[in-house]
């Protein structure tokens, strides 16, 4: 790893980290960017590991979406990650795509970005010499198609912590392309029959996924009863407050309809499900 | 330029391609193996499929190099098989067959869910939800197909 990101700091900008190529040689083909090196991260003893420490879920930066959906302790300590990774794209992106890749590109167009940011993850990141942080996914991108990351940093893990008691995590999506239009998730704690908190991450219509404070409050305290009036304000405060990356005259009304709906849709699912329990 | 060997369609294969190459290039070009179909070449359609280490793969954004000391699968390489043999008379009778140039993608990609390869099958719709057909519509594919995997 360490070498990765000297050969990175060494080429400077004509270098770039590759894995899965599925973003990369998509934009090499177009000319959207001129490289003459590609460091293969794949190749990397452990990068591409599963491991449980703590409660806590650290899922090397290389495994790919193939890789993550068929795993036993992924599929024991964040399910929700299973169900995401197996919808990705299709059967051929899933096979060579990575963890990784999806994150460090920063495509708002992203089903785990929106999922990891709901579940608290954080990812560890490893630049040359020593150098290591670890980051809240919330802080990893500032933009659409940005990170907080250095050209020669690299995406070492993402850590996913052990979900509280109670907890029912639900993601939605849809997608008119092969990419998703609009990604949600929404976890909510029960207790004793009531929902004590509540997370609502809306991602790809804003360029960056975020959690909307007035839709997860508009949750808080639901018991089964209030259940369809709560879904539907969530959905309109989602509505309300979503930044929208596209909010033109055309397309914003449209955006924020499908953020009601879907919003609405991914929270009831979710509240049912820790309800039963 | 790089050397690379892998082994395609059974046969132990050494070769020199360029550090750019993409492997659909190289089936196609300097391996003559034109069952491989080029189409959108953005990974979206499933016309270029391959299996590489057993799963399906793009070819169209596959560096050639990815594939050294690989295993590959082309469509070619199916002809002497019992599935290949099953799938020519159920895709006759479902007519999922019209200008077939989907097909070679397709039946890779089946052939790999077949037997267990990759682990229990979750979702046929999903798993073939990469796979576009201009002619047929789906629903002929999809009865084949679950005839196939079943
Ligand atoms: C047709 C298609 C459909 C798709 N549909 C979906 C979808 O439905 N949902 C979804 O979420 N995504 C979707 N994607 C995106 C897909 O998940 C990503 O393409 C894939 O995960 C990227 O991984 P990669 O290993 O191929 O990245 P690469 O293309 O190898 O790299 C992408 C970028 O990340 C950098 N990079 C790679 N690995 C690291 C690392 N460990 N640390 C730091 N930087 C790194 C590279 O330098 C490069 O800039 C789709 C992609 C395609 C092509
Ligand atoms: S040509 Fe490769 S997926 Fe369409
Ligand atoms: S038969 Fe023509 S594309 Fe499928």
């Amino acid at each position: 790893m360490e070498e990765a990101a000297s050969l990175l700091h060494r080429f400077g900008d004509v270098a770039s980290f590759y894995a899965g190529g599925t973003e990369l040689l998509l934009v090499m083909k177009m000319g959207l960017t001129d490289l003459s090196h590609l460091v293969d991260l794949k190749r990397i003893d452990g990068l591409r590991s599963v491991s449980v420490s703590n409660g806590t879920l650290r899922i090397g930066g290389a495994a790919t979406h193939r890789e993550i959906e068929s795993n036993p302790l992924v599929m024991e300590y964040a399910p929700a990650m299973v169900s995401v990774a197996s919808r990705i794209a299709n059967a051929r992106v899933r096979a060579v795509g990575t963890l990784g890749g999806n994150l460090a590109f920063a495509d708002p167009a992203s089903d785990p970005a929106t999922l990891l940011t709901a579940l608290g993850a954080c990812v560890e990141v490893r630049g040359t010499g020593d150098s290591r942080r670890t980051l809240p996914l919330e802080d990893l991108w500032v933009g659409a198609y940005q990170t907080a990351l250095d050209h020669d940093e690299l995406i070492e893990a993402v850590t996913i912590p052990v979900l509280k008691p109670g907890t029912s995590v639900a993601h939605e999506r849809m997608k008119f392309q092969e990419r998703p239009a609009i990604t949600v998730t929404v976890s909510v704690t029960a207790v004793n029959g009531s929902i004590v908190d509540a997370r609502v991450v809306v991602g790809a219509v804003a360029p960056v996924p975020r959690r909307l404070a007035r839709a997860e409050y508009a949750l808080v305290g639901l018991v089964a009863e209030t259940t369809e009036a709560g879904v539907d304000l969530a959905g309109d405060a989602a509505a309300d407050g979503v930044q929208l990356l596209d909010d033109s005259d055309e397309a914003g009304p449209y955006n924020r309809q499908l953020t009601r709906i879907l919003v609405a849709r991914t929270a009831r699912q979710a509240i049912e499900s820790a309800l039963l329990v | 330029m790089m050397q690379l060997e892998s082994t395609i369609n059974g046969r132990c294969t050494q070769l020199e391609v360029n550090d750019n190459e993409l492997l659909l290039d190289v089936l196609r070009d300097h391996l003559g193996l034109t069952g491989t179909k080029r189409s959108c070449e953005v990974e979206v359609c499933g016309a270029c499929t391959v299996i590489v280490d057993g799963l399906p793969v793009s070819s169209c954004m596959l560096l050639a190099s990815e594939i050294d000391g690989a295993e590959v699968v082309t469509i070619e390489g199916l002809r002497d098989t019992t599935f290949y043999e099953r799938a020519q008379e159920v895709f006759t009778r479902h007519a999922t067959v019209q200008c077939g140039f989907c097909t070679p993608g397709l039946l890779l990609t089946l052939w790999s869910l077949t037997d267990g390869r990759l682990g229990p099958l979750r979702d046929l719709r999903e798993e073939l939800s990469g796979n576009l057909c201009r002619c047929t519509g789906y629903q002929s594919i999809l009865a084949a197909a679950e005839e196939l995997t079943s």
